[in-house]
């Protein structure tokens, strides 16, 4: 009760006894924050709701361990539980994704007084066997929101570079610096100065790094050791050989992709497929019997005649279609295609298609059509192979 | 009540749509009628065809530059404060950002003085369950109302994957309406507009010339339009529907062996309309339907006739001159 009313004059002495005197750690992050309860409805969606205890969130180098935590610390317990104590790394253990932690933007609709605004979601891959949804929720408990997103960036910096936090290792590219690490672009930068230099902990922590950023920005990654035949087909196979072998990404492969990068967004990334679909292609379609017959199929239940094909085949509607199948295939604001494979999983297309990306300098929609293609071949080939074997079944 | 937060989809404005969705809530004696001019003779054909009820104004808010066109200047009106809200009068806020095209409609047909069998059982109910809320509880009671949404719900989009949150990308390129009606009661015309907080009364009119407010409620619209001529708008008019009374010149006629001339022409505007209403069925099925699958065959069947890679090239031409014209401009 009092511990809180010291920390609303600023005191904060009500804490300051127990850890920070602690001299087997060192906190590199505070900030007042509360918990948000998530818990599983039978819809399968999580319920958040406040957790009105109010607590810190911290991120702790413990000195005797050589381990970097995250933990939420209880300001009026004064201590973190277990539960609330989570690993994100150790000297000498393996590495693994921790997400990011992110203002929640399209949370749930609050009412004045009722919910906190300021929410943050970390969202990293669950531990094995946990029943947990993927994502931790926080919400700002400092009455001022001006340094939130100072927090947020310095928290996401250690997400993204956990070995930076070691106090003894020779990195210069701490935390401290001011700011960074909240935009992609800081940090690449920051991960290419240190990329060619040796291969120890933190760079493989750096190159790895890296790799999920260019993996996030759907670009191939390029092996420079590896030649340019389709060897590196998945981002997966590419990162964990940037893995195995620390340093074999240099400087000059990311300006290259960043490069490839830039050409991509200011080019048209098209052709958009209602631009393709002209009024004269419709026309040759409706010259083609075999054509017209599977086109027929596809028409609304009601209208399955060839009175209303032309009809439905110049209609608003199918334009408007080919405009959100092309939008579907373009790639998402964090630059995931999972849209383009999606789309080509759903029509039996799936197979090829990574590989349909790096033909064409990663366009989706030059991809789409590609694989549209080769399937045609495909089903060209099995449909005369079928008829040969009718042949023969009626030669028999 | 409703389970809450259930979503209404976005509709498209289209006199076919809108009445349906009155049809598919029950009412079948109204329908919508899209008028391309305000002039005295659109006005009288209008009125030749039976009831009219209240006419419609949408803006299309071409993108987010463009703000709602605010209350004509010239001569600024206040809306009435919630005390002197006539009682008989239907007044509800607007509460659902993609409901505020049916909750226009509704607006329109529940000043309409039309008979519960007219209304049809929903709405006659709804009508006289909601008539004593203010309008807030009336906005409330639209969104929250299951047949309501239903109806208008009936245009969702069949195709899922595309609308699937995560891979729906806003093309921009959606427009986003604003809804004003303009109605007829005990002598005034009243703007109803669901972001104000009051019926606007804009007009008096003789009781004893039916079509007179259309005249009031034409300079009113005029107004909107001056005050903002570079915004896009349609105008609709809430009619009775048609078919109604064709139907009962027809049964006038038929015992009138003069009037042989009259009674093939009113054959004719009966068919036309029967023909009009099979036009809205059948754009109103493909509007419901997914099309992605038929998208797929194009693409695929222009890939067999083998002129896809041809078609890409020349598109892709084409749309890289886009661009660089949109360059130019801006």
């Amino acid at each position: 009760m009092y511990s809180d009313l010291f920390d609303h004059l600023g005191s904060n002495a009500g804490n300051s006894s127990s850890s920070s005197s602690n001299s087997n750690e060192k906190q590199l992050v505070t900030f007042k924050a509360g918990k948000m309860d998530l818990t599983l409805q039978e819809n399968g969606n999580y319920w958040a709701a406040p957790d009105t205890r109010r607590g810190e969130i911290r991120i702790v180098w413990k000195t005797n361990e050589n381990t970097l935590y995250w933990e939420w610390y209880d300001r009026r317990e004064k201590s973190v539980a277990d539960a609330d104590r989570h690993l994100l790394f150790s000297l000498g253990g393996t590495s693994q994704e921790l997400g990011t932690l992110e203002k929640v933007t399209n949370g749930p609709k609050q009412q004045a007084g009722e919910q906190p605004d300021r929410l943050y979601v970390w969202s990293r891959p669950p531990a094995a066997g946990a029943t947990n949804p993927g994502y931790e929720m926080y919400w700002m408990q400092d009455a001022s929101e001006e340094k939130d997103d100072e927090f947020i960036a310095k928290i996401n910096q250690y997400l993204a570079d956990p070995a930076s936090a070691n106090p003894n290792s020779s990195s210069t590219t701490a935390a401290s610096s001011s700011g960074a690490g909240g935009g992609s672009s800081s940090s690449t930068t920051r991960n290419a100065d240190t990329a060619t230099s040796s291969s120890s902990s933190n760079d493989r922590q750096q190159v790895d790094a890296l790799s999920n950023i260019l993996e996030n920005l759907g670009m191939p990654q390029n092996n420079n050791e590896g030649s340019s035949s389709a060897s590196n087909n998945n981002a997966a196979s590419t990162s964990s050989a940037a893995r195995s072998g620390a340093g074999t990404l240099t400087l000059a492969d990311l300006q290259g992709a960043m490069a490839g990068l830039q050409q991509q967004q200011s080019g048209p990334p098209g052709p958009p497929l209602q631009e393709l679909v002209t009024p004269a292609a419709i026309t040759s379609l409706l010259e083609n019997e075999a054509i017209k017959k599977r086109l027929l199929e596809l028409l609304p239940e009601e209208q399955r005649s060839e009175e209303f094909l032309e009809e439905n085949l110049r209609s608003p509607q199918v334009q408007q279609t080919l405009r959100s199948l092309t939008m579907a295939l373009l790639p998402d604001d964090t630059g995931s295609m999972d849209g383009y494979h999606s789309v080509l999983a759903n029509f039996n297309m799936a197979e090829g298609a990574q590989e349909a990306l790096q033909n064409n300098s990663n366009n989706p929609i030059q991809a789409f059509l590609e694989c549209v293609l080769k399937s045609v071949e495909k089903e060209g080939k099995d449909d005369t192979e079928e008829e040969g074997k009718k042949d023969e079944e009626t030669k028999e | 009540m409703a389970e809450g937060g259930e979503e209404w989809c976005t509709i498209e404005s289209d006199p076919g749509v809108f009445s349906e969705v009155l049809e598919e809530v029950g009412c079948k004696h109204v329908e919508l009628e899209e008028l391309w001019s305000l002039d005295e003779e659109t006005l009288m054909t209008l009125h030749s065809t039976g009831a009219v009820y209240g006419l419609i104004f949408l803006f299309k808010w071409e993108s987010k530059k463009n703000k709602p066109p605010a209350s004509p200047s010239a001569k600024p009106r206040e809306p009435l404060s919630e005390d002197v809200i006539p009682p008989n009068l239907f007044f509800a806020h607007q509460t659902m950002t993609n409901a505020c095209a049916t909750q226009a409609i509704l607006s329109v047909v529940m000043n309409a003085g039309l008979t519960p069998e007219q209304l049809g059982p929903t709405l006659a109910e709804f009508h006289s369950f909601t008539m004593t809320f203010p309008p807030s509880l009336k906005g409330d009671a639209i969104a929250s109302s299951d047949e309501i949404r239903k109806a208008h719900n009936s245009f969702k989009k069949q195709d899922a994957f595309l609308q699937e949150g995560r891979f729906h990308i806003p093309t921009g390129d959606e427009e986003a309406f604003h809804f004003v009606s303009y109605i007829p009661l005990d002598g005034t015309v009243y703007e109803l507009d669901g972001l104000q907080k009051g019926p606007i009364p804009v007009g008096t009119f003789s009781a004893g010339e039916p079509t007179s407010w259309l005249a009031v409620a034409r300079e009113a619209i005029q107004e909107r339009m001056n005050a903002s001529p570079e915004i896009k708008f349609n105008l609709m008019a809430v009619i009775q529907d048609q078919r109604l009374e064709l139907k009962r010149k027809l049964g006038e006629l038929e015992n009138d062996n003069d009037k042989a001339a009259e009674h093939s022409e009113v054959v004719a505007s009966l068919a036309a309309q029967d023909a009009k209403r099979e036009q809205w069925k059948r754009e109103n099925q493909q509007r419901r339907h997914n099309y992605v699958p038929l998208c797929m065959e194009i693409i695929k069947g222009l890939a067999k006739l083998g002129t896809l890679p041809e078609l890409a090239t020349e598109a892709k031409e084409r749309y890289a001159e886009k661009i660089a014209k949109k360059k130019m401009k801006t």
